[in-house]
């Protein structure tokens, strides 16, 4: 996302429910330049709309090979197992994300996926924000 | 790819957490992209 978009007009804020150390060293290694909120109660998600999926949605064929992908390419995904202190119990897979554009605080244009793999390309959320900003 | 939905809603009383304390998304001013995680990492 940030590496398509250069207008310093144009705000990015990073958004997840772990918790902020766990998001704020996920944005850190993927160069992210802009704000990183934590959301652990999922407010924002449940305003936006954007629930769980279904069990037959998130393993659907495409998560599956993206999966097998990163597997072959050495990646592991973290243990979901109850490790002792609780960590790890934690993590909802079925949580989907989602994309938004927001103007002096109100949001303008939403996109909710129906599966993990279904996003909007980078290119066209940052476009609409152009856009707007164009206005 | 999911359709894009052209709304129109504030979010007042949605404060997340950041670095430099509770931010409350209604106040934010200009545009912003805001991404929203899928799960834990």
């Amino acid at each position: 996302m940030h590496s398509t978009l250069d207008d310093q007009r144009i705000g990015l804020v990073f958004i997840g429910f772990s918790p902020l150390d766990r998001l704020r060293a996920l944005a850190r290694h993927l160069g992210w330049p802009g704000l990183v909120l934590s959301d652990p109660d999922r407010k924002l998600y449940a305003a936006l709309g954007i629930g769980r999926a279904p069990l037959w949605r998130v393993w659907n064929r495409r998560t599956l090979q993206t999966y097998a992908r990163a597997w072959r390419k050495g990646h592991r995904p973290p243990s979901t197992a109850v490790r002792p202190g609780g960590q790890g119990a934690s993590e909802d897979t079925r949580q989907l994300g989602g994309d938004a554009v927001l103007v002096d605080g109100v949001v303008v244009r939403l996109w909710r996926p129906r599966s993990p793999d279904d996003r909007p390309s980078a290119a066209e959320v940052v476009g609409e924000a152009v856009r707007l900003v164009g206005r | 790819m999911p359709a894009r939905e052209d709304v129109h809603f504030g979010l007042q009383g949605i404060a997340l957490q950041g670095a430099q304390g509770e931010v409350e998304l209604s106040t934010l001013r200009g545009v912003h992209v805001l991404v929203l995680m899928r799960h834990r990492h």
